[in-house]
């Protein structure tokens, strides 16, 4: 359609006839689209060199941001220890009592054992309760930065109060 | 007070030699205070210097000769110091957005941002955030206005014909869901604090825009709000925000842009469909 | 659908170039309504609007209330998995924890991938991943002890 009103008007088709005054009588061009603007500054930018301003080595930490990026770390290492015992299951020969018992006759220690469970705890608590902090902003609400600060400090609570009990079980 | 004036008529004529004194003693500066010496590290680069890279500078101002916004510092540096610093800034009250930087780590207006009087720290200034310099404290924002400029910020309505003949009416409460929206001033600094951003700048909208596509959005008066909903079904458009929410901490003027953008995902989860309406 | 108007071509005169390359969006113009010529087939002006259609089914949005619901979901699963272990829970576990992780490390690839091939590598990539784990979780649970036991005998001991 773009193109056909375009190859029209380039080849002076007469828009002042009446059926084609509804075209532009109230119609006035614009100089650049936005799409336009967008593509001439990556061109620019790229042509002229220019250094991209600090950020991530500059920006202020914040609790907010740090437990951002802990909600995307813990769940990346969640999802890897799944991966990896999914594929241990499908590759390794034993059955998974073989194993366990296995690490029982290592005769690890109680306060290693306990480490390993929180080490398991935590992540799972964490991402678990973030998560419902986020689904509660995906509610629209908790939004104001005391109330951010707020429900951030009872995840973290919860999370090491969750953890230390389920390491302690 | 007037026998005070009563004694200085009689004194007057006299004895104006010991007025003088008196009047000195009365008007004379206490002695000239300690120089509170403030560091201020500042990033420069020069485009016009071949081979130049991006550096920090020192400059040492004098708090008891400056005024207290960091602009007043930054405005007394290129005066009395180094008149290349380069910097953007107008109305010096918080309302154009020009001096928007980063400060000490987070992004707000050197106009608005007083000066840390602890004379221990200098004070770093940086320009926003993944952005590119033109020079010294002076971004590129022609990506930020074109994205602006992409979501349609102004009334649309199916029949325009009627323009201009009749008020378009709206609601004491329709009228109250603008507040909190309108006002902002695209400085930027919201956008540019946003890690999203700093990643997705060419796909993802970012903050300020998503927050003024909201207003438009829910203006009672504006007919096209599903087809605005419609031009952001794409994964980056508006979904590369997860809620990180230092878009929030950072604005100058205490607006929301992270519930803005909670609202639209949740009208974007709602509205029913519709062909985006034309001719 | 755009309106494309070509001032140019109001007829007659010379076109002018200064128009020429311009003039593929058109707004609308605040007119003023003095003389009034609308033809009375169409009152209503011309609402051009960006050809920007790429994304305008409900894809993307489909997909972020999906991720709610299977967090939802996953999170109703944990209880239920405690008090009420099986075969059938550790089959939705099973499928629940791989989906949850599979979008989730999408958000992150989309995130930091950049570049056509990166993606589509990335993509593939994680594609193969999420196959293989629910793979073996179904094998673990079809032939070793399942996943609600496993995490109680590891937590035994």
């Amino acid at each position: 359609m773009a193109l056909l009103l375009r190859t029209l008007g380039r080849q002076g088709v007469c828009l002042s006839r009446p059926h084609y005054r509804v075209l532009y009588s109230h119609a006035a061009p614009m100089g650049t689209t936005a799409k336009e603007e967008m593509n001439k500054f990556w061109a620019k930018n790229s042509r002229l060199n220019r250094p991209m301003s600090p950020h991530i080595t500059v920006y202020k930490w914040s609790i907010p941001m740090m437990m951002s990026i802990t909600h995307r770390g813990t769940g990346l290492g969640l999802s890897g220890a799944i991966s990896a015992f999914a594929m241990a299951a499908l590759v390794l020969p034993g059955s998974y009592t073989h194993y366990l018992d296995l690490i029982h006759s290592l005769s690890v220690g109680p306060l290693l054992i306990g480490l390993a469970k929180f080490g398991i705890a935590f992540p799972l608590s964490y991402h678990t309760y973030n998560g419902i902090r986020h689904l509660y902003w995906d509610l629209g609400k908790g939004f104001k930065i005391p109330e951010v600060y707020r429900t951030g400090y009872t995840v973290i609570g919860l999370s090491a109060i969750t953890s230390i009990a389920l390491a302690l079980m | 007070m007037s026998v005070f004036c009563l004694s200085r008529s009689m004194i007057g004529f006299r004895n104006s030699g010991m007025m003088v004194m008196v009047r000195y003693a009365q008007t004379a500066v206490a002695p000239a205070p300690e120089p509170r010496m403030k560091k201020f590290q500042i990033y420069r680069w020069d485009p016009d210097t071949p081979g130049d890279k991006p550096r920090m500078q020192t400059y040492e101002v004098d708090l008891n000769n400056c005024g207290p916004m960091v602009l007043d510092a930054l405005i007394k540096i290129k005066n009395e110091i180094d008149p290349t610093l380069t910097f953007r800034r107008s109305c010096r009250e918080g309302i154009c957005g020009s001096c928007a930087m980063n400060i000490n780590g987070g992004n707000t207006l050197a106009c608005l941002n007083k000066i840390d009087a602890n004379t221990s720290k200098p004070t770093k200034i940086y320009p926003l955030p993944h952005m590119y310099v033109v020079k010294d404290l002076v971004p590129d924002m022609s990506n930020f206005y074109a994205q602006y400029k992409s979501i349609e910020p102004y009334l649309k309505k199916k029949d325009e014909s009627q323009e201009g003949k009749k008020q378009y009416f709206q609601s004491v409460e329709d009228r109250q869901k603008l507040d909190g929206l309108y006002e902002c001033i695209l400085c930027a600094c919201c956008s540019t604090s946003c890690p999203s951003y700093w990643w997705n700048g060419d796909k993802y909208l970012g903050p300020a825009v998503l927050m003024q596509a909201y207003r438009w959005m829910i203006d009672s008066r504006d007919e096209f709000t599903e087809e605005r909903l419609s031009k952001l079904q794409d994964p980056f458009s508006l979904y590369r925000c997860h809620t990180i929410m230092n878009c929030t901490k950072t604005c100058p003027k205490g607006l929301n842009p992270g519930k803005a953008i909670a609202e639209i995902k949740k009208m974007m989860a709602t509205y029913k469909e519709r062909k985006a309406a034309s001719a | 659908m755009a309106a494309i108007i070509r001032l140019s071509s109001v007829c007659r005169a010379g076109v002018k170039p200064l128009f020429y390359q311009s003039t593929l969006l058109a707004r609308p113009a605040v007119v003023l309504h003095k003389e009034h010529l609308q033809p009375h087939w169409l009152t209503a002006r011309i609402h051009s609007s960006q050809p920007l259609y790429a994304g305008s089914d409900s894809k993307a949005s489909l997909h972020w209330t999906a991720e709610r619901v299977l967090s939802i979901a996953l999170l109703a699963l944990g209880p239920v998995a405690y008090f009420s272990p099986g075969p059938v829970i550790d089959y939705s576990l099973a499928a629940a924890l791989t989906l949850h992780g599979h979008w989730g490390i999408g958000q992150v690839l989309t995130d930091y991938v950049h570049g056509d091939t990166k993606i589509k590598m990335a993509n593939a990539g994680l594609f193969l991943l999420s196959t293989v784990t629910f793979a073996g979780l179904c094998y673990f649970n079809y032939n070793d002890v399942g996943i609600c036991k496993a995490v109680a005998l590891l937590w035994s001991k």
